[in-house]
This record gives structure tokens, sequence and C-alpha cells, in this order.
């Protein structure tokens, strides 16, 4: 049985606790064996977005440091989120540039795979075969789409989906007015931002809207409930073990 | 120290450390997929395919002759009768040598070196121009003050009148501005695409908003001796 | 965070022009038809798209490298085409260049076409203030200066603008007959300045381009009105950055249909004019005198900088306006400087100073759009992170610089998180029961935490 290491991002860790469980069950149905350090709380973004790169360099230390010892060091490492992937792939190495870890963490860049990387690169995406009678509409992370070059490539989670029709609001990413703390410092512009969003959902007539960053799932269903949208966000891992009939 | 000084030392003190970057080479022909073929129907047909889905008017005639009847039958249409025109071998012989456009020569102010109140242009129905070439790739017009009579005679006019010869039909820009750019003779020169507009108003498209409402380009085959 | 004045006046306008319904759409609808022609223009015209920006990209960075030498070029072609090229390092300095313009050759009255650059040196104002008469001749520049606005987007100025509005305006300031029809508004404003063009002393521009092997500026535009402008007054004063430069003529190819693209979604813009000095002998008309002012402005501190540098490349297409989800949310006037967006939040606390204008730099998602679709491969939205490193050693946020510190030093700990988003939980929880409608639209630590569950079901 292969080995695997989940990454859970703080989000998943502390508020979505069930798109963590949803992804063990997934990788579990495909035969893996699922690791997770506990000890690992976070990949560091929330500080490195706000430019404090010695808070978030303090805390991506623990994250580099706890994956490249022992039997951890050489596993592959699967993330529910688009946002925190890209941060340790394509930030972690600019954050450690000149510090000791610096080789640790470029190698552990190269380990970690958003979800839909990792089921392709694994060749699973022909096994995802379920059914479901929904209008759906995907919302690709900024990151995904942009920092890890996953644009279309979504499509194809999808493709054996009975029944599931994918109603694309829109070609390019539009972003939900997340941001980290942006959300909070500049409330008023990214409410506006994630009422866009919402309204182009909305306008294709999706009745469920997946993401695969729980930073965009939380924004849109915050503002959702504020501004008084109803269509029900799901992140993409609890969708498809809905839709595959996982149940363990 | 003067503010030349200050901002070239400055510029110099701080530039990028390490080996200057080359300067980049690009081919014409790996950048742009709507590259004509080199002959002259395809040239043609590129050009007017482009300048008139701008809503630029293309004719296409086969000597000097039959432009003066094109010419003669436009300013009858349009009613025009205070016209303006360069002085040129080309629109000489097709104005002095056409009995259909007699009348409107009559009346025609020619300019050349003198310099023209701006009143007089201002107050001109239509002008006619040649021009430097004629660019097919993107269906664009190419003059100068010193080939085309001036900054203000294919601007100030409301219709803009162009002829040239099939023979200069070009695929691309490129040919024509390294031949204009040994030509150290002239200081005003404009790549035209269709006539004046604007999009300010809610990006609704209206033509004329400066300069000419109308850009008429005829194109003749066999312009004679005279060019 | 940038002084509390800007910051607090940026919190406001924006709070206010996000949650005004009518802005949104329509600046949503105006934006939407752009994308749909851009997107036609990049697939049909070029080969592949990534290629020509990456080459156009490559060209400005070489112009980057070699910018004083091809600016002592420019200078000198410049001058031999019978330009004079004057320089200035700030706003006072090329508003004393203008001054001795102005004297010199006795200028009443000035018709401008639109400049940015202009902008930057408030130069309308200047010019009013002196008593000269000053006109804008591009129409969405005019409709603002009737209005008493600033340019409201660097190429559609009066993008935000109705029909209905610049009928008002148009009423109000030229006495004219109501019309909501596009085309006659339009011709209102042909016929309001066709005698300012013949009557203004000076034309004055900007420049897209300055070609430093031909020692010509470039000026696109589809109305006309830079030509007039710069055909008919007697004296002709181009105000240029000094980051315009292009090597050569024959780079023009791929930048003009690329700042078209980019701008406009046009193939090519209506008008690309190539000026390089005066009338010459031999020619009918056009100015006896030509001015280039080539001006630094806080351009030079961005030199200085090697991780914003390449923001100097940018040709001033508005694209990272239109892509930028921002942008859209509050309109141009919310940032209250000449370059507003994703370019504007870049360049702007370097040339006016970050501790006033540090918070643009917050100011985003950091979605990336704007690198995206920049053509000349600005990194635009990794400049706002570093930008936001400086703006936090200049001018710190205590209060947000506390709160990382302490949520570093807690994230190292399992056991602290575990607590701390309990006693969120059960803060939230206390607060439900005295406001429900307060928290139940907030999102709060679940009852178990997913390493709680995997404490269990790990294995």
């Amino acid at each position: 049985m292969q080995n695997v290491i989940l990454f859970a991002p703080c989000l998943v860790d502390q508020l979505y606790p069930e798109m963590g469980i949803a992804l063990v069950k997934l990788l579990r149905h495909f035969g893996f064996q699922v690791n997770f350090d506990s000890s690992i709380t976070c990949c560091g973004q929330p500080a490195f977005n706000a430019g404090q790169i010695n808070e978030a360099k303090s805390v991506a230390r623990k994250v580099v440091r706890t994956l490249s010892q022992g039997v951890l060091a050489d596993q592959q490492i699967v993330c529910p989120s688009g946002s925190c992937t890209a941060m340790i792939r394509k930030y972690y190495p600019e954050v450690f540039h000149g510090d000791r870890d610096e080789a640790a963490a470029s190698a552990l860049g190269s380990r970690v795979f958003e979800l839909s990387e990792f089921l392709r690169q694994h060749n699973l995406l022909d096994k995802i075969t379920g059914s479901c009678h929904k209008r759906v509409a995907f919302h690709n992370s900024c990151h995904s789409a942009r920092e890890l070059e996953l644009r279309t490539e979504y499509r194809d989670l999808f493709a054996g989906i009975e029944g599931l029709e994918l109603v694309d609001p829109s070609l390019e990413p539009v972003c939900c007015g997340f941001g980290g703390l942006f959300c909070q410092k500049f409330q008023g512009i990214s409410q506006g931002m994630a009422k866009t969003r919402l309204e182009m959902c909305q306008q294709v007539g999706a009745d469920e809207i997946l993401s695969n960053d729980p930073g965009c799932i939380m924004h849109l269903r915050t503002a959702a409930a504020q501004q008084g949208f109803a269509t029900p966000i799901r992140h993409t891992v609890e969708f498809l073990v809905d839709a595959m009939g996982i149940t363990e | 120290m003067e503010s030349r000084q200050v901002i070239l030392d400055k510029l110099r003190a701080t530039r990028r450390r390490g080996e200057l970057r080359e300067r980049p080479r690009f081919v014409v022909e790996r950048v742009f997929a709507d590259i004509p073929a080199a002959d002259r129907e395809a040239l043609f047909e590129q050009f007017s395919r482009k300048l008139t889905a701008l809503k630029g008017e293309v004719h296409r005639v086969a000597t000097p002759q039959e432009a003066a009847q094109k010419i003669a039958l436009l300013a009858r249409e349009s009613g025009f009768v205070r016209c303006g025109r360069q002085r040129t071998a080309l629109l000489d012989r097709l104005f002095k040598g056409s009995l259909d456009l007699e009348s409107l020569e009559q009346q025609m102010t020619v300019v050349d070196e003198e310099t023209l109140a701006h009143t007089a242009v201002e107050g001109m129905q239509c002008a006619f121009t040649q021009a430097d070439a004629l660019i097919s790739r993107t269906g664009s017009i190419v003059l100068r003050a010193t080939t085309a009579g001036g900054r203000r005679l294919s601007v100030l006019p409301p219709v803009h009148c162009v002829v040239a010869t099939s023979a200069q039909l070009i695929a691309c820009l490129s040919s024509w501005l390294t031949a204009v750019h040994d030509d150290r003779s002239w200081s005003y020169g404009t790549i035209i695409t269709g006539p004046s507009r604007t999009a300010d108003i809610e990006r609704i498209l209206v033509l004329g908003a400066h300069g000419p409402k109308r850009l008429i380009v005829l194109v003749i085959d066999e312009p004679g001796d005279s060019h | 965070m940038g002084s509390a004045s800007e910051h607090s006046r940026f919190i406001g306008s924006s709070e206010v022009k996000a949650s005004d319904e009518t802005h949104r759409k329509r600046l949503l609808k105006v934006i939407a038809s752009y994308d749909s022609v851009v997107v036609n223009q990049k697939a049909s015209q070029f080969i592949d798209w990534q290629e020509a920006r990456g080459t156009a990209a490559e060209i400005k960075r070489y112009v980057l490298d070699h910018l004083p030498e091809l600016l002592e070029l420019f200078e000198q072609n410049a001058s031999n085409n019978g330009m004079q090229v004057l320089w200035a390092k700030d706003v006072a300095d090329a508003h004393r260049i203008v001054d001795q313009i102005i004297a010199r050759h006795g200028i009443r009255k000035v018709v401008k076409s639109k400049s940015m650059t202009s902008e930057e040196l408030e130069l309308n104002e200047f010019l009013e203030h002196k008593g000269i008469e000053t006109l804008e001749s591009d129409l969405g520049e005019l409709i603002v200066q009737l209005n008493g606005e600033k340019p409201y987007h660097i190429v559609t100025p009066a993008m935000h603008k109705s029909k209905e509005e610049i009928s008002e305006i148009f009423q109000r300031t030229l006495g004219c007959e109501p019309t909501t029809d596009a085309e006659e508004l339009t011709d209102i404003a042909r016929r309001h300045l066709r005698d300012v063009y013949i009557t203004a002393d000076l034309g004055i521009s900007g420049a897209n381009f300055l070609l430093a092997d031909d020692g010509a500026i470039l000026i696109l535009e589809n109305e006309g009105n830079a030509r007039l402008s710069t055909a008919c007054p007697r004296v002709h004063l181009s105000i240029a950055g000094i980051e315009k430069i292009l090597p050569s003529i024959n780079d023009l190819e791929l930048f003009l249909p690329l700042l078209s693209t980019s701008g406009t979604g046009q193939q090519m813009t209506a008008y690309n004019s190539i000026i390089r000095g005066p009338r010459q002998d031999g020619e009918a008309d056009g100015p006896e005198v030509m001015y280039l002012l080539l001006l630094d402005n806080g351009r030079s501190e961005i030199y200085r900088k090697p991780e914003v540098r390449d923001a100097l490349s940018c040709i001033r297409c508005g694209a990272c306006l239109n892509a930028c989800p921002v942008y859209k949310t509050v309109g141009g006037h919310t940032y209250n400087t000449p370059y507003s967006g994703p370019i504007g939040a870049v360049i702007t606390p370097h040339l006016k100073g970050m501790r006033d204008w540090g918070h643009l730099a917050f100011a985003s998602s950091l979605c990336g759009a704007c690198t995206d679709v920049c053509p000349v491969n600005i990194p635009l939205h990794h400049m706002l992170l570093t930008n936001r490193q400086e703006a936090n050693e200049t001018a710190p946020s205590l209060f947000w610089q506390t709160a990382l510190k302490g949520w570093a030093l807690a994230m190292k700990s399992r056991f602290v998180v575990d607590i701390g988003a309990r006693a969120v939980r059960v803060v939230l929880q206390a607060l439900g029961c005295v406001s429900p409608k307060l928290t139940a639209k907030l999102p709060q630590p679940a009852a178990r935490s997913f390493s709680s569950w995997w404490s269990r079901h790990g294995e």
C-alpha cells in the first residue's frame, strides 16, 4: 500500500474538518495509506501575504522540518487547497532563500500536490465514477489557476459523474475576494467582489458551487449568508465522496 | 546640477548589477498569425477586408480614368463643392485630366509647401491625398507630412480620400518603417487604420470623433507613367 | 499601512463604491464588453500571445538595462530632428519649464490631448492658475474636465459615466440641447473643439513611445484629437516619462498592435502618429517649435529598487485595471492618484511615498489577474507583496504586525492552536446567545478539529 501524507490547511483543521475527513476517505478508497502529522497547523501563508516574512518563515520552518525527516521524508503530500499548495511549492523557496533550510524547502515543494494534480498523476481520474443530477459551478481558486497553472484541468475530475452539468460562469478564474487578511482589512471591497462572484454563479443557474480551496469556500459562505445568496457551497472532495458513494 | 545630469547619474549608479542584457530580436513571421501572402491579390483582399470591417471604404479601379469617375460619383452623391488636395503628379493627372472632375477641380484648394490658413483647411468638405503605402495585414494606410500634403489636410476635413496604387500594397509595417527611418526629411508620419472613432461613451462606437468620419481608399491597378 | 488620512479616505470611498450597485453593474458591463474583444483580438492576430508578450517584455527589460544610454541616444537623434529635449526631475521642475515655454511664446490658450504624465503634474490646475485657458480634447477627458473630475481610467477616462450623465454635463457646461444619443453627444464635443484647435497657441500631448534610434515620439489614439492638437497650434509640447523608450522604430511592428490589443482590443488604434519634431522645410504645416519634456518624478526611485524596477516596463495599456476585481469593485477615483488599479498600487507608493500610499499595496487579494494579462509580463501581484514588506518597514501597522507575531507564535504549537480555537468557539457561542444575528453569519471553529478526529480515526 502506498503511503501518502495529508496536509490539512489551518482552515480545514479548525473550521472544516469534514473536508479533511472526506479527503481521507477518498484516498483510502483508492488504496492509499494516509499519514498525518498533527504538529503541523498551517503553511504560514497568512503572514507571508501580509508581507511579514519572518513570521511566515517561523511557521513554515515547522512544516519543512517535520515533513523532511524520518519516514515522511520521501512521501508525496496531498493538499485539499490550491492556495496552500502554491505557497509551499512556489513561495517556500522565496521565503527560505539563503536560509539553512532552503534545500529542504525546495525539495518539499516538489512533493506537494493539489488534490486534482495528485489524482491525475496517479491515473485515478478515470476511476472517479458516480452520479449526481445537478448544475454545478466550479469556483477555481486564483492560486490554483495562476500559480499551479490548473485552469481547465478540474473538468476532468467531474467527467465520470453521470448527470452532472458543469456550468462555467467564467473562462478565467474570478477572485472571490478572500485574499487572507485582505477580507478583514478591506471588508467593503472584499464583500463586493464576493457579490460579483456569487451573482455570476446564480446567473448560470448553478444548484451548487464547488471549490478546491477552503479559503474561498469560507469567504463565499460568509458573504452568501450576509448578502442573502442561497446557493450551497462545498469542497470538491466532499462532493466527490458523496457522488461516488464512498461511505468509509 | 542640472536635472538632466541628476537623472542620468542616478540611473547609471543604480542600474541592474551583473551582465547587461543583449538586444532581443523578433521575427515578424513568428509573432503574427495573419500575415498575408505576398501576391497582389492576397494583399488587396486582406487590406480591403480589414479596413472595410473598420468601416473604411475601399474601391479598386483599373485606371486613373476610372478613379476619376469614382471620385466624380462620390462628389456628386456627397454634394462636395469645396475640396482640397495635395499637389502630386498622380493627383494632378486625375483632377486635371478628367472632364468629370472639371468643376470640382475649379474650386479645389491645392496644397503644397505654402502655408494655408487653418480655416481654409477646416472649410473643406473632403481632402484628397496620396499615401506612402498600404499595409495589408492590418488594413492600414501610412502617410507622411511630406507625401500627404502636411499634417492637417488628412485630419481636419470630415472626409479623407486616399488615392493609392496596388503596387503600394505591402504585407507588414516593417519594410515601410525601415524605409522611412532612413529618410530624414520628414517631421510627421501616421499609420491610419479606419476613420476617426471613439467608444468613450458607454463603449458605443461612434465614427468621426474629431478626425474624418469617412475614410475612402481608391486603389488603382494601372496608374500609368505618372506614378 | 500608510497615512491615516489617505488610508481612511480610501477605505471610506471603497465602502461607498462597493455598495453602489449602479456603479458596480455599469463597470462590470463595460469591462465585459472590453474582455470579449480582447480575447478575440489576441486569438486572431497572434500565433502565440504568450510568446508575443514574452518578446515585448524582453525588449522592455533590455531598455531598462540600457536606459541612460538609450535616453542619451534618443535625445541626440531628437535634437537632430529639431526637437528641443528638456528634463524635469520632479513636479516643481516641470512646472518651471512649462512656465518658461508659456512666457517665451506668449501662450494664452492650450489644447491638450490625453496625457497621464500631465495628470502627475496637475498641469490643468497649474495652467488655469496662470490664467491660461486649457481645454482637454479627448472626448473622455473633456467629459471629466467639464465635470470637474479627474480621469477615472488611464485609457478610458469617462468609463464610469452614463449617456444620461454626459448629456447633463454637456447641457450644464456647454448649454446644448438634451440628448442621450452617443453619436449626437460625440458631435457636440466635436463642434465644441473645432475652433479650439485653430485658436490654441500651444498643443500639449503625452507620448506612448520614444524611439531611441529615430528620435521620434509616438502618439496612439482613435479620435484624431491628438493629431489636431499637434498639427494646428504653433507650439507643441509633449510630456513623457523617462521609461517610455523603445530601442528602434522597428519595434513598432510589435508594440503598436500589442498596446492596441491590450488597451482596447483593436488590432491597431486608428491613428499612430510618429512625430520627429517641428515642421521641416518643404512641409505644408506643423508647429514652429516642438518641446519634449522627459519626466522623472519618482521613476528613478523605482529604477533604484530591483524588486519593482521592471514595473517601468509598463506601456500604460490599462489591461491590469480591467482585469482587477478590486478595480472593478471600487473604480478609479477611489485610488485618488493618476495611476489606479494594480499598476497604480505598485508604482504610486514609490512615486509619492510609502508612508501615505502604502495601503494600496494591501488593497489587493493578490489574485494575480493583473500579472496574467500584462502585455509586458510585469509580475504585478508579486510586486504588491514586496511593497507590503517595504510598507511594514517604513510605516508599520502596530495592530496587524503584533497580531501576526502572536499568531505565528501560536501556530507553532498544536496545543496552543487547539486551545485558541476552542476559546474562539466559546466566545462566539457566548456572543451568539446575546446577539444571534451577529454571529450566525460568521465562520466559527468546528466542535472537533481535524487533528482531534485523526487522533481517533487516523490509523
